[in-house]
């Protein structure tokens, strides 16, 4: 195996799931570019759950996918188990499929309507040529292990049950091959609050059953920060920071996950928003990001050296990594 | 309730029945609120509480040919809207009542340039000529918070960011000066740092201009920041109500509970699961009897199966419980 490119510290050796400096990047018209991620690295250790979060445009999406090989990105590497899977062909790539699965967002749209509940969840073994008694006692195990009767809604089609309900199908379908890792793109963001925390229970219950490492991408902090070991930040393509949730969320060192969490609002009309803007404008256009620190633009501490200089990703505490110039460091007040 | 000013809108048992095949479908089913100038009524609850038909109910902006009936009166400055001539509520709606919606770029017209969408209820509710209205329409943009208004008049809604767009549909529902702004989830769109600022911009306009605002939301970490009062609704009608800071206090319907339970919490301990509510809420074909509510909740004893609990309270709190919580427990559910 070859050497790390990255000089960055956050990568960990024996880590199941290892991304690194992986650039995806889409045509725009005119021959532009999308630089949708622009070199990011990260790792994911067997058993923990890393929460990926940004708003749109982030990148984090398209990470999710360049993990899945949907499509490959278009530069970096991705080591399962220390194995790159973008080096691999289409045949190996499908045969490495079943230990790498994934929820979508809307439930209803990533389930074919034409098929029963049964047919949908043992598609998977089905495509691998399991045997007829295979799949329908594993096809049983899942669907009550999600929560669902197979008896009563074995037959059924995914228009028949609710949002909540038909997400609970997708993650069925998502386990049945046995996976090691799960990515969850948004899995309970279209969900009502009482529905998201049933999801969000049984995803935790599911992770423990099955020994799940998870890639859970959302734009929902409160969510995240429940059901991440690990959380990394991305604006615009970058990483901003990662490290334990505890210390990313209790003590932020990028101005940006700052402003992210100060945005957020409490459920306690106790804590009051200030009147005072928590960050100006709106993300730049991915096509055309600006130099340096892409966070410069907004950044309230920003200096003519982030315009210059990108920042590198450094330790700020144990295991807490941020890539800026002038990061928030325990005690300090803001500017 | 405490007497403030008169308020600006006032409903008494509003009533929205849409016509289904099954039956009628009660959506909304004898609502009773009111707003006073100056003051934010938050409306929670989750899909198909009701919320966004009682908002629309108002406004009279649902298809005439969808209600199987409808009932009770909306007093809106001393003029009954419901029943009222189509000419009669055309005229209030865009003038003396604003809206916001959810999704701007639906709400704009995409072929239309900004300039023209924000004269044009100017212009034809206050008869005000091309270059008066050109002017306000400046003003507007300014106090919405959008850079180069002169600039953006001429722009297309298809130039503008999503936070952008948001914006000038506030200024449009402003053009008018209302009384009341009815707002329906106007920043569950956006993302939360761009949510943060239309929020304060929200509350900045509703002070400044003394204006009565009605938010529709599903968030109760955008209520706690946001409103001054409160209504949970579930299954067409109100469980609860108040001062926004006594519901989140001294909660007394256990769905208001279950509903703030289901948050993740920032002190919750990693992997902790969260309270969910058991079942789904009931179809509004085929009401259950009673209360609503009952055949999910942990307090619910025959009386509750049978009798509809009335919406009381004292000091402007009322809630629709017969157990409500802070009392004695009913003997059935003890078992």
């Amino acid at each position: 195996m070859t050497t790390a490119t990255v000089e960055d510290g956050p990568l960990r050796p024996g880590a199941l799931l290892r991304v690194e400096d992986v650039v995806v990047e889409f045509p725009a018209p005119g021959g532009r570019v999308v630089h949708a991620v622009s070199g990011v690295s990260f790792d994911v250790l067997e058993g923990e759950t890393l929460g990926l979060v940004g708003e749109s445009g982030s990148g984090k999406t398209s990470i999710g996918r360049a993990v899945m090989q949907l499509p490959p990105p278009r530069s970096g590497r991705v080591l399962l188990d220390g194995v790159d899977l973008t080096t691999l062909g289409r045949r190996q790539v499908r045969a490495v499929r079943p230990r790498l699965q994934m929820v979508f967002q809307d439930p209803l749209s990533s389930l074919n309507p034409r098929r029963s509940v049964r047919g949908v969840v043992g598609e998977p073994m089905r495509v691998w040529n399991r045997s007829r008694p295979d799949i329908d006692a594993r096809v049983d195990e899942l669907l009550s292990a999600v929560g669902l009767d197979p008896a009563a809604v074995g037959d059924r089609r995914p228009s028949q049950f609710s949002g909540g309900q038909c997400q609970r199908i997708s993650i069925a379908r998502a386990l049945v091959l046995e996976p090691q890792v799960l990515v969850c793109d948004e899995a309970v963001s279209s969900l009502d609050v009482s529905v998201r925390a049933q999801i969000l229970n049984l995803l935790l219950d599911l992770r423990e059953r099955y020994r799940l490492t998870m890639l859970f991408i959302a734009h929902d902090l409160s969510v995240v920060r429940h059901i991440s070991d690990r959380v990394a930040v991305m604006y615009l393509g970058k990483l901003c920071e990662i490290g334990p949730a505890a210390s990313v969320f209790g003590g932020p060192a990028h101005p940006y996950t700052a402003a992210l969490l100060e945005s957020v609002p409490v459920p306690d009309p106790s804590v009051r928003p200030s009147d005072e803007e928590v960050l100006d404008g709106e993300p730049p256009s991915p096509v055309d990001p600006p130099s340096g620190c892409r966070f410069r633009t907004r950044c309230p501490r920003a200096q003519p050296r982030c315009a210059e200089e990108e920042p590198i990703m450094r330790a700020v505490a144990p295991e807490q990594f941020v890539a800026c110039h002038f990061p928030l460091t325990a005690g300090a007040p803001r500017p | 309730m405490t007497a403030q000013s008169a308020p600006v809108l006032e409903m008494h048992e509003l009533r929205t029945w849409f016509a289904t095949p099954e039956g009628p479908l009660r959506a909304v089913d004898g609502v009773s609120l009111g707003v006073e100038p100056g003051r934010c009524l938050g409306v929670v609850g989750e899909s198909g509480s009701g919320k966004t038909v009682l908002l629309r109910s108002i406004v009279g902006l649902l298809p005439r040919r969808a209600i199987a009936s409808t009932g009770g009166t909306v007093c809106f400055e001393g003029l009954e809207l419901a029943g009222a001539p189509p000419a009669v509520i055309r005229d209030v709606r865009g003038r003396r009542i604003g809206m916001v919606f959810q999704d701007p770029m639906t709400s704009l017209n995409p072929v239309m340039r900004v300039g023209t969408q924000l004269t044009d209820g100017m212009r034809h509710h206050l008869g005000v000529g091309r270059q008066e209205a050109r002017r306000r329409a400046r003003a507007l943009l300014e106090a919405v918070g959008i850079p180069d208004p002169e600039r953006r008049l001429r722009d297309y809604p298809h130039q503008l960011s999503g936070g952008m767009r948001q914006r000038v549909t506030i200024a449009i529902a402003l053009a008018c000066d209302p009384s009341l702004l009815l707002a329906d989830e106007p920043t569950t769109a956006l993302d939360v740092t761009v949510q943060s600022q239309i929020l304060r911009l929200l509350g900045r306009l509703r002070r400044q201009r003394n204006m009565a605002v009605i938010l529709v939301t599903h968030d109760m970490g955008v209520v706690a920041g946001s409103t001054d009062d409160l209504a949970v609704m579930y299954a067409g009608k109100v469980v609860e109500q108040g001062p926004t800071a006594t519901v989140f206090s001294a909660t007394r319907h256990p769905y208001t509970r279950a509903l703030l339970e289901a948050i993740p919490r920032a002190d919750a301990r990693p992997g902790e699961r969260l309270a969910t509510i058991p079942g789904q809420p009931p179809s509004l074909v085929d009401p259950p009897s009673g209360c609503r509510f009952a055949p999910r909740c942990p307090r619910a004893a025959d009386r509750c199966r049978a009798e509809e609990p009335p919406l009381a309270g004292a000091d402007g709190h009322r809630f629709a419980c017969w157990f409500p919580l802070g009392d004695p427990e009913p003997p059935a559910a003890a078992t």
